[in-house]
C-alpha cells in the first residue's frame, strides 16, 4: 500500500514545520515534530512499511505503536485531501 | 542589535526593501535580543508572506498548465521562480505579483481562457484598447483572492531606448522544479542580464534586487562568454555592468574574469547616490535620480530618447485620463505636462 500527496497539495518546509496548503480549498496544515517527519518519508514515495522502519530509527519506539499511531495520522492525512492511497 | 532603538522601522525598512524574510531568518536565532512583541510581529509577518508565497505559486501553476495544454507558449520569470532558482525555495523573497512571458499574439486568446477567475483591473473604451496594446508591454489580470499575474509581450517598455528587444527569451528557455512541477523560464544569461537591467532602470531602490543577482550568480551556473555575447555591443550595458557593481562591493559576489575590473569612477558615483537612497539622505524618485540615470545610457540619442519619454511623449496614464477624439490626440502632450506638474508640485504642496 502506498500513500501519496498529490500534485494539488503544495508543501513548505519552514524551520521546525511543514506547511501543506491543499491548492484546491486553500486550507493551510501546519505539522510539526512527528507530523513533519512522517510528510517528509511520504514525499519520497516510500510504503508504509518503510515509513515505519524509518520513524523507528528517528524514535526508538516499537514498531507496532508506530504502526498504529501512523494509520491513524494517515487516515486523519487522508480525510483532509492531504494524501491519497494507492 | 543592541544598538537598534526603532525595532519597528527597521521592521518595516527590511519590508520595504523586500527583504524581510532574509531578516526574519537571520535574526530568528537571537530572538531573545529582540523585544518579544516585535518578535511575535516578525514571526506573524514571516509566515503571512509564506502563506501567500505558496497561495501564488500554486495559482501561477494552475495558470501555466491551463496555458500549456491550450498550446500557448509561457515563460515564468522572477517571483517563485526566482525565488526558487536563488533561494531554494518560493518563500524566501517578497513579491506582490506572477510575470509570464507570452507571444503577443495570444494575449486575447489568455484573457479568455483565464476569464472566469481572472479579470482586468481597468475597463477599457475600444479607442483606449487600441492605444494600450501599442504602448503596454503586458496584461495585468487580478483574481478573486487579489493575485495579480502579468503577461508580458515584452520584458521592457518598447518605449524605453533599453528595452532588450533584440533578445529572445524563449530561445534556450530551460526548466525549473517548483513543488515537483516543471516550470519554464529563461535561460540563466539571459535571467542575469535581466535582473541586472530591471534593478538598474529603478537604481536599485530596493536591496531584494541586489541581493536577486548575488543569490542568482551564487546558485546558477552562469556563463559569462555568453553573457558577454549577450551584453557586449547592447546599449544597455552600462545597466548591466551597475548591477554586477553593486553585487560586488555589497557581497563581494564573483564575477568571473570576463567582468572583475570593469568599473570606473561613474559607478562609485552611481553607488554613492544609491546608497544615499537606502539611507534616507535622498529621496528615492525621478528627479533626485534623473542625473545618476542619465549617466547609464551610452549614447546622446538614448539620452535625449529617455528624457523624451519621462517628460514629453504621452503614456498610456494621459489616454485613460481622457478619452479625445483622435483629430485632438495631439493634445494629450500638453496633457501630459499638466500630469507630471500635478504629480510633482500641486500634490507635492498639498502634502
Amino acid at each position: 500500500m502506498k500513500y501519496q500527496i498529490p500534485q494539488t497539495v503544495f508543501i513548505q518546509e519552514i524551520d521546525s514545520e511543514v506547511i501543506l496548503l491543499d491548492t484546491q480549498t486553500q486550507e493551510y496544515f501546519s505539522l510539526n515534530g512527528v507530523g513533519k517527519d512522517i510528510v517528509e518519508l511520504l514525499s519520497k514515495n516510500l510504503s508504509k512499511d518503510e515509513i515505519i522502519e524509518e520513524l523507528s530509527n528517528i524514535y526508538e519506539v516499537d514498531n507496532p505503536q508506530i504502526e498504529k499511531d501512523l494509520l491513524n495520522f494517515l487516515k486523519a492525512l487522508e480525510k483532509k485531501g492531504l494524501i491519497v492511497i494507492d | 542589535m543592541n544598538k537598534i532603538e526603532d525595532w519597528e522601522g527597521f521592521v518595516s525598512l527590511a519590508y520595504s526593501h523586500g527583504i524581510f524574510p532574509l531578516v526574519y531568518r537571520t535574526l530568528k536565532e537571537y530572538a531573545h535580543l529582540i523585544p518579544e512583541y516585535i518578535f511575535a510581529h516578525m514571526k506573524q509577518n514571516y509566515m503571512d508572506i509564506v502563506k501567500q508565497n505558496m497561495l501564488m505559486t500554486s495559482e501561477l501553476i494552475k495558470v501555466i498548465k491551463i496555458l500549456e495544454e491550450n498550446g500557448i507558449e509561457a515563460i515564468s520569470f522572477k517571483g517563485p521562480v526566482l525565488s526558487q532558482m536563488a533561494y531554494g525555495d518560493v518563500v524566501s523573497r517578497q513579491y506582490c505579483d506572477l510575470d509570464v512571458l507570452v507571444q503577443k499574439e495570444e494575449i486575447f486568446k489568455i484573457e479568455n481562457l483565464l476569464k472566469n477567475k481572472y479579470k482586468r483591473a481597468l475597463k477599457l473604451t475600444s479607442s483606449q484598447e487600441d492605444i494600450w496594446i501599442k504602448y503596454a508591454h503586458d496584461l495585468s489580470l487580478t483574481n478573486q483572492n487579489g493575485i495579480n499575474i502579468e503577461f508580458h509581450w515584452s520584458m521592457f517598455d518598447s518605449n524605453h531606448p533599453i528595452n532588450l528587444l533584440k533578445i529572445n527569451f524563449f530561445k534556450h528557455s530551460i526548466k525549473t522544479i517548483i513543488n515537483n512541477q516543471n516550470i519554464n523560464t529563461i535561460s540563466n544569461e539571459k535571467f542575469l542580464v535581466y535582473l541586472c537591467i530591471h534593478g538598474s532602470k529603478h537604481l536599485y531602490e530596493r536591496i531584494e534586487w541586489v541581493c536577486d543577482i548575488d543569490r542568482f550568480i551564487k546558485t546558477q551556473k552562469v556563463d559569462w562568454d555568453i553573457v558577454e555575447d549577450i551584453i557586449k555591443n547592447d546599449n544597455s550595458k552600462k545597466f548591466f555592468l551597475l548591477g554586477l557593481f553593486l553585487t560586488k562591493i555589497l557581497f563581494n559576489t564573483d564575477l568571473g574574469k570576463n567582468y572583475e575590473n570593469h568599473f570606473d569612477n561613474e559607478y562609485e558615483s552611481i553607488r554613492s547616490h544609491i546608497f544615499d537612497t537606502w539611507n534616507g539622505k535622498q529621496k528615492s524618485d525621478n528627479k533626485n535620480n534623473m542625473k545618476y540615470m542619465l549617466k547609464l545610457f551610452v549614447s546622446k540619442t538614448d539620452k535625449l530618447k529617455y528624457l523624451n519619454k519621462i517628460y514629453f511623449k504621452p503614456t498610456f496614464t494621459e489616454y485613460w485620463y481622457v478619452n479625445l477624439p483622435k483629430p485632438l490626440y495631439f493634445l494629450y502632450y500638453p496633457l501630459r505636462q499638466y500630469l507630471l506638474l500635478k504629480k510633482y508640485f500641486f500634490n507635492k504642496e498639498d502634502n
